[in-house]
């Protein structure tokens, strides 16, 4: 068995509030990413994914637990992953083909280099043309893109993904899916996917975690997804695997979301 | 569906264009109120001209003050002391701030004596420097500097502040050390903020030219003003404001299109 990617061990997350009360994020997770896998985790929001997401990029020091990254403790900045923030982190000074080739720069590749190998990502996401384009000047299904395109051009061997599509419509969306597999499959990278979305979640991914809702949220439900690969994104929900997988955790996942907005 | 949009899109720009047209019309119409008024006001001694001159003389007089070069001189002058105090003011205001804006325990302990600082009426300042650096161009900078460092200070003390926690952290995760958050995040985060205070520093570096001059110097246009009206002069004193007033609009212009070029990147202009 090969080390794997990331491997959390009994990690605990603790914030401490503007009161000064200390608020458990999370704690008891204990996660595998064998190297080359798409592994997603679902929960309620608020229940602490992104949390998760920023300990293994090693953002936020777990308070308790460990952060093993190819087989080595993560200190500081975790150097394996390239992390797709929620947020929109696109610098608004700089064109697209430059925020793209920024990883690159920042290595001391020549600009030459940087912007050659930039325009060739912004071709593979579909935005051969709006190189010189200032965000603002995008729409933000392309500004995703673009951010996909800076995140892989640094070839990270683990890929951390923070509702990348929360923001899209529908159409948009499952063009982007399609595409983010198709980068997945044609490299070697593991994916670790956050998302509220059990359809999208199942549809992508080896394996679905679950979290509970918070305080101090655990995973509670582990799922293989065992369809056949390679897939697509427009037929996959119409496997006869699918919606017996879908069924199986919706009556889990449902509890918790009941449990959350009962909290309120 | 193309072709359906053009005549909308058509009229639409007519209809802009013609509202342009009555918005310029209005104020070419209100000019000629005002000075027409005053003017008529003058002549038939409704207004007393002694006080209020007359805008013929006014203008004859700055025409003058122009065609002899009276005036050039003066404003070659008013304008050295406010460049300078423009860049030593925006220099030290911006290193400054993004000292403070970078270092909290700084921004602590210096909070109450900027305040102060800020708080004291800049004006009393102009005799002491006058006493400290002389009736030359050094008070006057020295007094433009005061105001527009504080310009510059808060802005570039909110720039560095209010930098985007998620940009620094995307750049981090990209491979970028510390120079090259400063780089590509602090610095053009920061910039944003100065730029935007452009206006505000470059007028308030002339208000502290002429102001200074006014209190107390041997040349500027500043200084002509005092002069005129210590004679009593009133056209004299209309003529050096209307070509300062003339001079600040073309500097102002010219801001806007610096402005532009640095912050083209929030700009819609290249939409399509
Ligand atoms: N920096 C922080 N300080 C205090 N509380 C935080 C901080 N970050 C997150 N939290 C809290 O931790 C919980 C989980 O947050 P988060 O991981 O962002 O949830 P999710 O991504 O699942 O929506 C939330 O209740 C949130 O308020
Ligand atoms: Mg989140």
């Amino acid at each position: 068995m090969t080390t794997p990617s990331v491997e959390l061990k009994s990690v605990r997350r603790d914030f401490v509030t503007p009161s000064g009360d200390t608020y458990p994020a999370v704690r008891d997770i204990n996660l595998v990413i064998p190297a080359g896998t798409f592994v997603s985790i679902v929960g309620p929001t608020g229940c602490g994914k992104s949390t998760i997401l920023n300990v293994v990029a090693g953002l936020l020091p777990p308070t308790e637990g460990q952060v093993m990254s190819f087989g080595k403790p993560v200190s500081g900045l975790n150097a394996h992953t390239g992390y797709m923030f929620q947020q929109e982190t696109l610098l608004p000074w700089k064109t697209i083909v430059d925020n793209v080739r920024l990883g690159l720069t920042m290595r001391g590749v020549s600009s030459k280099a940087a912007k050659r190998d930039a325009r060739s990502w912004l071709k593979r996401v579909g935005l051969a043309g709006f190189e010189d384009r200032y965000p603002h000047q995008l729409s933000g299904g392309m500004r995703k893109r673009a951010s996909i395109a800076q995140t892989l051009i640094t070839g990270p061997e683990v890929l951390l993904m923070d509702e990348p599509f929360s923001a899209l419509d529908v159409q948009t969306r499952q063009v982007m899916e399609n595409e983010l597999l198709q980068l997945w499959q044609d490299s070697n990278t593991s994916v670790l996917f956050i998302t509220h979305d059990l359809d999208e979640a199942i549809a992508l991914s080896d394996e679905v975690l679950l979290l509970s809702s918070g305080p101090g949220s655990s995973i509670i439900g582990r799922f293989d997804v065992e369809l056949p690969r390679p897939r697509d994104l427009m037929t996959v929900r119409d496997q006869p695997g699918f919606t017996e997988i879908y069924t199986k955790v919706w009556s889990q996942l449902r509890q918790e979301v009941m449990k959350t907005y009962a909290a309120i | 569906m193309q072709q359906s949009d053009l005549p909308v899109r058509r009229t639409a720009r007519a209809r802009a264009r013609r509202r342009r047209w009555i918005v310029h019309s209005l104020q070419v119409a209100i000019a000629v109120v005002i000075l027409g008024g005053w003017q008529l006001g003058s002549n038939t001694g409704f207004v007393d001209s002694f006080f209020f001159s007359k805008p013929s003389d006014i203008a004859a007089r700055a025409y003058d003050w122009i065609k002899t070069g009276y005036i050039l001189d003066d404003l070659a002058v008013t304008l050295q002391e406010a460049f300078y105090a423009f860049v030593l003011g925006s220099l030290a205001g911006g290193a400054v701030g993004f000292l403070l804006g970078r270092v909290r325990l700084l921004a602590e302990v210096f909070d109450p004596y900027i305040k102060m600082l800020n708080a004291l009426p800049r004006v009393v300042l102009a005799p002491i420097f006058l006493l400290w650096f002389g009736l030359g161009i050094s008070s006057k900078v020295a007094f433009g500097f005061t105001l527009v460092f504080f310009i510059v200070f808060f802005s570039t003390f909110q720039g560095v502040r209010n930098v985007d926690r998620i940009l620094v952290d995307n750049v981090r995760m990209l491979g970028g050390k510390r120079r090259h958050v400063l780089r590509h995040v602090l610095i053009p985060s920061t910039a944003t903020w100065i730029f935007s205070s452009l206006h505000v520093s470059v007028g308030f570096a002339i208000v502290g030219a002429v102001v200074g001059e006014y209190l107390g110097a041997s040349q500027g246009v500043g200084y002509r003003i005092a002069q005129s009206e210590g004679t009593f002069d009133t056209t004299g004193v209309f003529a050096g404001m209307t070509i300062l007033t003339l001079v600040v609009l073309v500097i102002d212009l010219a801001v806007n299109r610096i402005e532009r070029r640095l912050l083209r990147w929030k700009l819609d202009e290249h939409m399509t």
